[in-house]
């Protein structure tokens, strides 16, 4: 199954993510939303940080968590390659990021991004193992 | 799309639905005719907002963004009306600086190379650029309060500075008790940095006066070498946006607002989390105020020691700082009345004509300068604002070229590497953080920001004053 694809948007970064479960889904929208940023690639998983996210439903969930790892990003100024699920509800989840500092040599950095908004945001399974979210990231 | 002409390069489309009034949207018949389907839906949309004054409005370089177009106004109603931050944009403040000199193309011409060298060595830039100057909370509760005075006092910049920042440099109402722990955290690292996309510091040559006039009160000069930068509240801004804005995609239930999309969720002004958010954002726009005025500091440092001169006789005055993504209590006529709106302007420049209050001392007789940056490979201008576009666009121009081609897509036809060849070819310098953020950057993804400048003249919201060309380009 294909982790996420990137859609047409005139000034900034619109992708799909894909997951057999709402788990997955989280992951692979994190991995979509930080390949915007970075390629994660020479990324080592050196430090773990764990995140913890609230939302209403999977939507906000979803939207809070996405938030929660651009957040550590510009705060530690650190990048992440692996996303570990630790515990996951429709209205909480515990995530453990893990990366490293950035390293202007060694690793190939892109855009800076601003935010995740909520313009034509979804989530939703279209089957029981077939989840996809929609995500329009501002650069 | 039925557009009616109303005159000119002034357009309207009609109410429909639940729109409370018309939109109206500026520029050439080539420009308006190419607005995307996205961004006209968005135009419309934000005409449902409550308190919404006389139109919708869609300038030159309108193009589609999230919530509300880029190149959208809306004036509302303080009194009765609703704040929306989606209105105003994840980058509050992010605006631009013209920095003058006395010098030409000649005097820099063996230098420049080591000029933008310098440059990107002293301006942080890019995912993970570190800023040298790093403030601690107490600190960066005291900038937020104050604005560029407080960075000015500490050594970066001239006390005349001030008077030549819209805002002297600092939004009165701005309280930093009202900024998260995750907005402080976030915008500590980024203090004095230039982010990335499309921020860029230029080294520029002034190629066309016309106005003469006006251009010489302004101390602008044809061959004159200008500096422009541009940036905003980084991370800081970002997060104070999205805090506010998740807390109002909630709130919007609780006042019964009705909107057709998430990213213009809003309160009303007068409400707790709207008086909340305005305080907030002022902080954010005191945050970009400061930074600009910092990373300014540093690139008259740079001239400097490249140019073995100080920077006074260097004439490295600062002629204006503007913002393009903010909201502002302004005073305008509705009706024949006067009425006091909140302004929200995402990617839209404000312009007033001489005569209003707006207008620092040194800009009177004239209006202050508006400044429109174009893209790394074609033209940035300086206009000034008219009494027709104050009563049709709340005194507001174009903030740039606009894009009209998606990152992907300047990706796939060119590399970084191509866009840079062929820029030098053209005798520009460019320096990017990244080389995939130069082809993103592209001068085609834009619109022809001259037809965008000629759509702000044909509608009579501005008038041109100078043209200013790419010497050499650092991007973010």
């Amino acid at each position: 199954m294909k982790k996420y694809r990137f859609l047409e948007h005139t000034a900034d970064a619109l992708f799909e993510a894909f997951g057999r479960s709402f788990e997955e889904l989280l992951i692979n929208s994190a991995k979509a939303m930080c390949f915007v940023m970075y390629e994660p690639e020479k990324v080592e998983p050196k430090e773990k940080i764990l995140v913890k996210v609230r939302g209403e439903n999977n939507e906000v969930l979803l939207h809070n968590f996405l938030s929660a790892v651009l957040f550590e990003i510009q705060s530690r100024e650190m990048i992440f390659k692996k996303f570990k699920i630790l515990s996951c509800s429709r209205q909480y989840a515990e995530i453990e990021l893990q990366g490293e500092k950035i390293d202007r040599e060694k690793h190939e950095l892109k855009s800076d991004i601003k935010a995740v908004t909520w313009h034509e945001f979804f989530v939703k399974a279209e089957e029981e193992d077939k989840w996809i979210a929609r995500v329009l990231i501002d650069v | 799309m039925s557009f009616k002409n109303v005159s000119g390069g002034i357009w309207e489309i009609p109410k429909e639905k639940e729109m409370l009034v018309p939109a109206r949207v500026y520029g050439t018949e080539k420009i308006v005719n190419a607005i995307e389907a996205g961004a006209l839906q968005q135009i419309k949309n934000v005409a449902y907002l409550p308190g919404i004054q006389k139109y919708s409005i869609a300038l030159p370089d309108c193009h589609y963004g999230y919530g509300f177009p880029i190149g959208g106004v809306a004036g509302i109603d303080y009194e009765t009306g609703v704040v929306s931050p989606g209105g105003i944009g994840f980058d509050i403040n992010c605006g631009v600086r013209l920095v003058k000199t006395n010098l030409t193309e000649k005097d820099i011409k063996p230098k420049l190379k080591e000029l933008l060298d310098s440059l990107f060595g002293a301006v942080p830039a890019g995912v993970g650029g570190k800023s040298k100057l790093r403030l601690n909370k107490d600190e960066l509760s005291e900038a937020l309060e104050t604005g560029s005075k407080y960075v000015i006092e500490k050594g970066f910049g001239w006390e005349k500075d001030l008077a030549h920042t819209e805002e002297n440099g600092g939004m009165q109402g701005a309280d930093a008790s009202k900024v998260s722990d995750k907005a402080m955290k976030r915008g500590m690292p980024q203090f004095g940095t230039l982010g990335s996309g499309n921020h860029f510091l230029e080294i520029q040559r002034v190629s066309n006066i016309y106005n003469a006039e006006v251009a010489k009160k302004f101390g602008l000069e044809e061959g004159q070498i200008t500096l422009m930068i541009h940036c905003g509240s980084r991370g800081f801004g970002h997060q104070v946006a999205s805090d506010y804005l998740d807390g109002m995609v909630k709130a919007v239930g609780k006042y019964k607002i009705n909107v057709p999309d998430r990213q213009l969720a809003c309160v009303p002004i007068a409400s707790n989390e709207g008086q909340d958010y305005l305080a907030a954002m002022k902080c954010a726009v005191n945050y970009a105020f400061c930074n600009r005025q910092v990373i300014m500091h540093w690139v008259r440092e740079v001239f400097e020691s490249v140019l073995g001169q100080d920077a006074e006789s260097l004439g490295l005055d600062l002629l204006y700082d503007i913002c393009h993504n903010v909201a502002k209590e302004e005073m305008h006529e509705i009706d024949g009345k006067a009425r006091k709106l909140l302004v929200h302007r995402k990617g839209a420049t404000r312009a007033m004509p001489a005569g209003r209050k707006e207008n620092s001392a040194d800009f009177a007789s004239t209006g202050h300068p508006a400044l429109i940056p174009g893209t790394m490979g074609t033209s940035s201008y300086v206009l000034v604002g008219t009494e027709t576009g104050l009563a049709e666009t709340f005194g507001s121009v174009a903030h740039g070229a606009g894009r009209v081609m998606s990152r992907h897509e300047a990706m796939r036809r060119k590399k970084g590497e191509e866009v840079k060849r062929d820029l030098e070819a053209k005798g520009e310098l460019i320096k990017g953080a990244s080389l995939n953020g130069l082809a993103e950057e592209m001068p085609e993804a834009y619109k022809d920001v001259d037809e965008v400048i000629e759509s702000v003249e044909a509608a009579g919201l501005g008038r041109k004053i100078s043209k200013h060309v790419p010497l050499a380009v650092m991007k973010g």
